[in-house]
């Protein structure tokens, strides 16, 4: 565990443990499945998310062969709006982890190699971060917002998750910089950056990996409620949060609206968490934080 | 004594954070409660100004900060324009009503969740434990509103058994008996609460299962068996004991997610608590109430998570008082 090469060889290791592990092996199926789905079924689809097939006669048709999961209120066919707004679901899940991993990663290495008074402030604004519920924040953040675009959407989920992961990244980062080599290569003049690449990131990114993973059942969730709320992903767009807030409102004659995207997100969400504990058990058990 | 001091110390801090960039964040974020009388072309600039003047609203962001925060620091949350009363009367309002509904939550999903986790521990690798596993891994990956949906949609749609939302019958006659009003109470109560507890109680019960493996393949249980202690005795006052800190971390770092969640679930029951009120104070861009009710949120997640340390250090005796930032129990 000294260098970035034998670095590679846990890697190698973590990938077999994983071929091994049933739940992880189906998780990646099921999200590979849905993955496909989603960006392949829009252009196989009869209808158009947002086309208003037969407002008099259509309107929340229940599920047949040729309305697989009914209609809404609208008419429209809620496969195809299942279909796309899983894109929309998925691909501001993916892009506001990836943006909270990269604030969290960097503001942990920063306040773990930087130490002393640094250190002490930049975790305090960390536990501040933890202590306002996340849903709060964004609702003040989004509600000010009249139309939400969707970019902006992603920045503001991505600038509100970041504060677990920075704290892990620092707690790994304090043990790293403490240890023979870190000192070693100091001593050979490595300056702060080239450490914090070199020496310490490469030992945070298991953890690293195992937090992002469950994260982004937790920013889907999130997307999805606030969507639902009305203050996330705009209509006509669909996304699978503002699907279950169409259909929220006719929850007892047409259960079919809110149902369908309900169990997407659910069977998605599943898949992402037990790829996430796969993760935590084929890289070092004991080590990681179970949150 | 003085770990405690310094925690409470840590604690105001984190709240003067959290109000501070609050107070910021909601001032930059463009809009204002006299959004909609800005379109209003017959009221004068000078009213306006009258208008900020009179609710505190005139001046820099840095006067309007220092202004509040002094009222802050005597008590005083500022005046909602929304619902045209003090802040602090909102809240008293709304936040029995939360406590009532999280409270009940908190209680029956912990004592559903250890529960589940201490039994899974005790038939480990058998079917009870593999069935509640799946179980429970399945109900954690829930979405809070999304499930609060299908509970109202189950238990007051089509089994017509609990009322649809809201926190009591609006048409119980003045008249009514105590019990008749602790039943209605309690009615309301049970669809929200079995919806917050079918999502803590499944984390509640994997930490408890994981603390209580963890802590009965410990040295002193072994010592403790070999003493001749029975199997039950063991297993209640050297393994469970011990395992309850990482369980009870556990209830204070899951605070403000639920405070989160309880957000979601109350706009779905049509629950008059602080969720409820958040989100309408800042859909009317009610500064002080949006304020108001992220400080309150804030504080009741401090006081949680202190509250969570300190009973951790009383039951584990390994956990280290002084090391004030993390409790050892929860590695």
């Amino acid at each position: 565990m000294t260098s970035s090469e034998s670095g590679a060889g846990d890697w190698r290791l973590v990938v077999q443990r994983l071929r091994h592990d049933p739940r992880s092996v189906a998780a990646v199926a099921v999200l590979l499945t849905m993955a496909a789905l989603v960006l392949i079924g829009p252009m196989l689809s009869p209808y158009q998310p947002f086309q208003q097939l037969d407002i008099t006669h259509r309107v929340h048709a229940p599920p047949s062969t040729t309305h697989l999961l009914g209609t809404d209120a609208y008419s429209r066919d809620v496969l195809s709006r299942v279909l796309s707004g899983g894109r929309v679901s998925l691909a501001v899940a993916l892009t506001a982890v990836f943006i909270e991993t990269m604030i969290g990663v960097v503001w942990g290495l920063t306040a773990g190699l930087a130490g002393g008074r640094t250190d002490s402030v930049m975790m305090r604004c960390v536990d501040a971060g933890m202590s306002v519920p996340r849903v709060l924040l964004l609702l003040a953040l989004l509600a000010a917002v009249v139309q939400v675009p969707v970019w902006l959407l992603v920045l503001v989920l991505g600038a509100t998750g970041w504060f677990g992961i920075a704290r892990v990244v620092r707690a790994e980062a304090r043990v790293t910089r403490a240890s023979d080599y870190v000192l070693a290569a100091q001593a050979l003049g490595a300056g702060p950056a080239r450490l914090a690449l070199r020496h310490v990131l490469p030992h945070v990114l298991g953890p690293v990996l195992v937090w992002s993973t469950l994260a982004i059942g937790q920013v889907i969730v999130l997307e999805a409620g606030l969507s639902w709320l009305g203050i996330g992903v705009q209509p006509p767009q669909a996304s699978w949060g503002n699907i279950i807030g169409d259909g929220t409102e006719f929850i007892a004659s047409a259960p079919w609206v809110s149902l369908a995207p309900g169990f997407c997100l659910v069977i998605v969400v599943l898949a992402v968490s037990a790829l996430g504990d796969g993760l935590r058990d084929a890289l070092a058990p004991r080590q990681l934080p179970r949150t | 004594m003085r770990a405690l001091i310094q925690r409470i110390w840590q604690g105001v801090l984190v709240v003067a954070i959290v109000a501070t960039t609050t107070f910021v964040l909601v001032r930059l974020a463009p809009g204002d409660p006299f959004a909609v009388a800005l379109d209003n072309s017959r009221i004068t600039p000078a009213l306006r100004a009258q208008w900020r003047d009179a609710y505190g609203l005139d001046g820099s962001i840095g006067t309007q900060y220092m202004r509040w925060m002094s009222a802050l620091l005597q008590g005083d949350l500022g005046w909602s324009v929304s619902t045209n009363r003090p802040v602090s009367q909102s809240i008293a309002q709304a936040l029995p009503n939360t406590l009532v509904l999280m409270g009940a939550a908190l209680l029956c999903s912990f004592t559903l969740g250890m529960g589940l986790g201490a039994w899974q521990a005790a038939r480990h690798n058998r079917a009870a434990d593999r069935v509640i596993g799946a179980v429970t891994l399945f109900s954690a990956a829930l979405p809070d509103f999304w499930l609060a949906l299908v509970v109202l949609l189950t238990g007051a749609y089509w089994y017509r058994v609990f009322p649809v939302g809201g926190a009591s019958d609006p048409l119980l006659p003045l008249s009514a008996s105590t019990l008749t009003i602790i039943v209605d109470r309690l009615t309301h109560l049970v669809l929200p609460v079995c919806t917050l507890v079918l999502l803590i109680a499944a984390p509640v019960a994997r930490q408890q299962r994981a603390a209580l493996l963890d802590r009965l393949s410990a040295d002193w249980v072994r010592t403790a068996t070999a003493k001749g202690l029975g199997p039950w005795q063991v297993f209640r006052r050297h393994a469970w004991r011990t395992a309850l800190g990482p369980v009870v971390t556990l209830g204070g770092l899951a605070l403000p997610a639920l405070v989160g969640g309880a957000v979601f679930v109350e706009h779905v029951f049509a629950w008059p608590g602080m969720g409820q009120l958040a989100a309408s104070a800042i859909a009317a861009r009610d500064y002080h109430l949006v304020v108001g009710c992220v400080i309150v949120g804030a504080v009741m997640v401090v006081i949680g998570s202190t509250l969570a340390d300190l009973l951790v250090n009383r039951l584990d005796p390994r956990a280290d008082t002084a090391d004030a930032d993390r409790p050892a129990a929860g590695a």
